[in-house]
């Protein structure tokens, strides 16, 4: 769509104004008379308002900080509906601003409350301020309506508050008192609980188990000691069987022989290279002979013992027989392992029987610790939650007392209630201008809409870009004489009326504003 | 044979030239200025001031009938030289400088098409050959070819009279007897005619090609304007483009959307057409202010 200048739309929007001036100038006469008509009957309407600072704590708030959660989002405004629109302000309102002169009837009455309330506009302009307005028709009542509003409001704020920190103030005593109960409640079941298990205490049953583990692992040492001692004894006694209890060692005899043999053979040595007086080979033949001699001398003091034991009846014996000291040393031992493995059956035999003990007392235990713990827990959160409650019960009973005397005051008047000078809303002078500027607005609005709307060509730009056609020439209607001469009275009938109609403006404001009307 | 013919052969006897005879619509225009020279007697280069001289001396001899005074033109819609508002006559008047200056000072012929049908491009033809004619050493020549619905002898007020068909139809009515004075100066007409019949003949017939091109030819200051029906509408108009040297496409205002303007441009076609009229437009007359209050103020 091509842009259009201004200038264009402007001289094409006037083209057919021009060529539809009597449809124009119908609607500016039937639009501006109407709004006229609109304005000289719509009732002057005089608002007082008063404005009311409201405090936006609220007294259970502080006082129920961290135990209870309060509702953080106070709709003051609608607090002040409320509040207004209850039968209680209303009666008081009908009867302060001068309702009942007339004495009306209850139902009249209540047609009454119903146009106070449809009156009555309650908004919230920020910073805890309330702004309370009444219209009416007639400037004092309504200054008198929106003075009585505001009051009222103030003062039932105020009882409502009473009664709310009265109320907060018995609800904390009440909280108070049920968990006093409670706490001496959950007292006595503990001291209760305590003379019946008296060696119920905390952590006894970790320590229990701590015990158990410890004979546990005495019990295991136990058990593998017992099998190496056994393991031991059976080897000790494998070896003890494969040793003999005595030992022969070799006798003087033998030793002798055995010296004898050396010395024969170094004589037979020396015999091959020496003559019989070499002097070793004479050596060597005595010391045999001496040795031959020491021998038989051995043989017969033995067999000399051997007579002589035969004869005296007592056990000869050889002296190379003595004791084995390796047996004797196994069968130490032996000795030793047995024992040994006496001792540690026994061990094992009392641990278990310990573990036993212990399991026995752990069930005996568990039961109580569980009831315990619970009692104890009771105990310390109703004892914590009863002193908090403590604390708060004195603020309340504080608060209270601000209340009582009106220091926690939070509503004020902000601004009071003036009597209106001025009538608000819509008046006459609105209606009036909004009928002349409306009567020509709408019909050429209307027209100017036709122009962006209807697709038949009526700018010679829009030939020239969006058809790509050069416009040679743009060239006006020609009105004939007898045309122009119908258009000139045409516009002297427009002129006229548009005349008479601000004449009609002119005499009806007059009348309007010397109170004719 | 036409008055053209004729002279075409008297120079070729006389001068020896190979000149070629009319024989299609095409190469009409290409032959219009040797036809121009050849009807005057002279060379197309050497246009004499003397021919221009007897030119206007024959335009002042023209008989214009009886002419309509300024009420009578105001009341036909018809712009004077002394309209109170100026405006719409002046707008013609640039309308006829860029033709001349398109044509490059020769005459031309010139064709009016609305989009619509309606009034506007009679009413457009008739103006834009009243411009010309304010001119006085220039004519203009209106052609009604809106056969079905011809409009300029009823705009006129002229009586039903012979004209283009009955001339088409009739060898034996020559081209003066179908020229008619419109009582506006300088400014003639031929009119749709008494007969309207099987009229796409006529505009391709021979006789059509030959009126045309005698028309253009005896006066070189003589501009032609054909009034055609409505293009999207109309056989005959598409026809004439070929023998016009261009169209004009009268748009009225408010009437038409852009695809009814481009659907008559495509069937006119980008040689022919020259550009668009854009017609009709209403304005909000000026305010005569009183003479005191222009005095006071200085305006």
């Amino acid at each position: 769509m091509t842009r259009l200048p201004f200038e264009e739309i402007f001289h094409t929007l006037m083209g057919e104004c021009y060529a539809r001036r009597n449809t124009i100038f119908v609607m500016f006469v039937v639009i501006s008379l109407l709004l006229l008509a609109a304005g000289s009957v719509w009732p002057k309407r005089y608002t007082s308002f008063a404005i009311i600072h409201v405090d936006s704590t609220n007294i259970l708030q502080p006082l129920m900080q961290g135990a209870a959660e309060a509702t953080q989002a106070i709709d003051h405004v609608a607090n002040a509906r409320e509040i207004i629109y209850g039968e209680r302000i209303m009666e008081r309102v009908l009867s302060e601003a001068g309702w009942l002169k007339t004495n009306p009837s209850e139902v009249e009455q209540e047609k009454i409350k119903q146009d106070l309330k449809k009156n009555i506009l309650i908004t919230d302009i920020g910073d805890s301020l309330i702004k309370i307005e009444y219209r009416d028709s007639k400037p004092m009542r309504a200054y008198v309506t929106a003075k009585s509003l505001g009051e009222l409001f103030i003062n039932e704020g105020e009882r409502s508050k009473m009664e709310e920190s009265q109320a907060a103030y018995t609800f904390i005593e009440k909280q108070v008192n049920e968990y006093l109960t409670k706490l001496t409640s959950v007292e006595e079941e503990l001291r209760e609980f305590r003379s019946d298990n008296p060696d119920a205490r905390p952590g006894l049953e970790s320590e229990i188990s701590t015990r158990i583990a410890t004979l546990q692992s005495n019990l295991e040492r136990a058990r593998l000691e017992l099998r190496e001692t056994m393991i031991r004894r059976d080897s000790i006694k494998e070896q003890l069987s494969g040793e003999a209890a005595i030992t022969i060692s070799q006798s003087r005899e033998g030793q002798y022989r055995g010296k004898i043999a050396d010395l024969q053979a170094q004589l037979e040595t020396l015999r091959l290279d020496y003559n019989e007086t070499y002097p070793d080979i004479v050596r060597i033949k005595h010391q045999i002979e001496d040795l031959k001699q020491t021998m038989n001398e051995e043989i017969r003091r033995r067999s000399d013992a051997q007579h002589q034991a035969k004869k005296s009846g007592s056990t000869y014996v050889d002296e190379s027989i003595m004791l084995n000291p390796l047996y004797q040393q196994l069968r130490g031992d032996l000795s030793s392992a047995e024992t040994q493995i006496a001792t540690l059956n026994a061990r094992i035999a009392e641990t278990n029987k310990m573990i036993d003990n212990e399991y026995e007392r752990a069930r005996r235990i568990h039961g109580g610790e569980v009831e315990l713990t619970k009692l104890t827990r009771d105990y310390q959160v109703n004892q914590e939650i009863y002193q908090d409650l403590l604390r708060r019960k004195e603020n309340a009973h504080v608060s209270r007392s601000l209340d009582q005397e009106n220091q926690g005051l939070t509503f004020r008047i902000q601004e009071p209630a003036k009597i209106p000078l001025l009538p608000t809303g819509l008046r006459f002078l609105h209606f009036a201008a909004a009928g002349l500027l409306l009567g020509i607005c709408i019909p050429v609005g209307l027209l100017y809409v036709m122009l962006q709307i209807d697709p038949r060509v009526r700018f010679a730009k829009i030939i020239s870009t969006d058809v790509g056609l050069p416009v040679l020439a743009e060239i006006s209607r020609i009105p004939t004489i007898s045309e122009t001469q119908k258009a000139k009275a045409n516009m002297a009938i427009v002129y006229t009326g548009i005349v008479m109609v601000l004449a009609i403006y002119a005499i009806v404001s007059w009348i309007k504003f010397t109170g004719q009307i | 044979m036409s008055k053209i013919e004729e002279a075409l052969k008297k120079a070729k006897a006389s001068r020896g030239d190979n000149v070629t005879s009319i024989k299609s619509g095409t190469d009409l225009m290409a032959l219009r200025s040797s036809e121009r020279a050849l009807v005057a007697g002279k060379d197309p280069s050497g246009y004499s001031i003397a021919r221009r001289e007897s030119s206007t001396k024959e335009i002042a001899l023209m008989d214009n009938g009886e002419l309509l005074d300024q009420n009578e033109l105001a009341e036909l819609r018809v712009i004077h030289s002394d309209m109170v508002d100026s405006g719409v006559a002046n707008t013609y008047r640039d309308l006829r400088t860029k033709l001349i200056q398109r044509s490059q000072g020769r005459n031309f012929i010139a064709m009016l098409t609305s989009c619509v049908p309606g009034e506007d491009s009679s009413s457009t033809s008739l103006n834009l050959a009243t411009a010309f004619s304010f001119d006085e050493s220039k004519t203009s020549l209106l052609i009604d070819c809106n056969l079905n619905d011809p409009r300029l002898d009823k705009f006129l007020g002229l009586e039903a009279d012979a004209g283009l068909t009955d001339y088409l139809e009739n060898e034996h009515i020559d081209i003066e007897s179908i020229l008619h004075a419109t009582g506006i100066k300088r400014l003639k007409m031929i009119p749709a005619g008494t007969s309207k019949e099987t009229s796409t003949e006529y505009f391709t017939s021979m006789r059509m090609r030959q009126l045309m091109s005698s028309l253009l030819g005896r006066y070189d200051d003589r501009y032609i304007f054909i009034d055609a029906a409505p293009i999207a509408e109309s056989a005959d108009t598409r026809i004439l483009v070929e023998l016009c040297d261009f169209v004009l496409l009268v748009v009225p205002y408010g009437r038409v959307t852009k695809n009814r303007i481009t659907e008559a441009a495509e069937a006119i076609g980008k040689d022919k057409l020259l550009g668009v009229v854009f017609s009709d437009i209403p304005r909000m007359p000026k305010i005569k202010l009183p003479s005191a209050f222009n005095k006071i103020f200085g305006v």
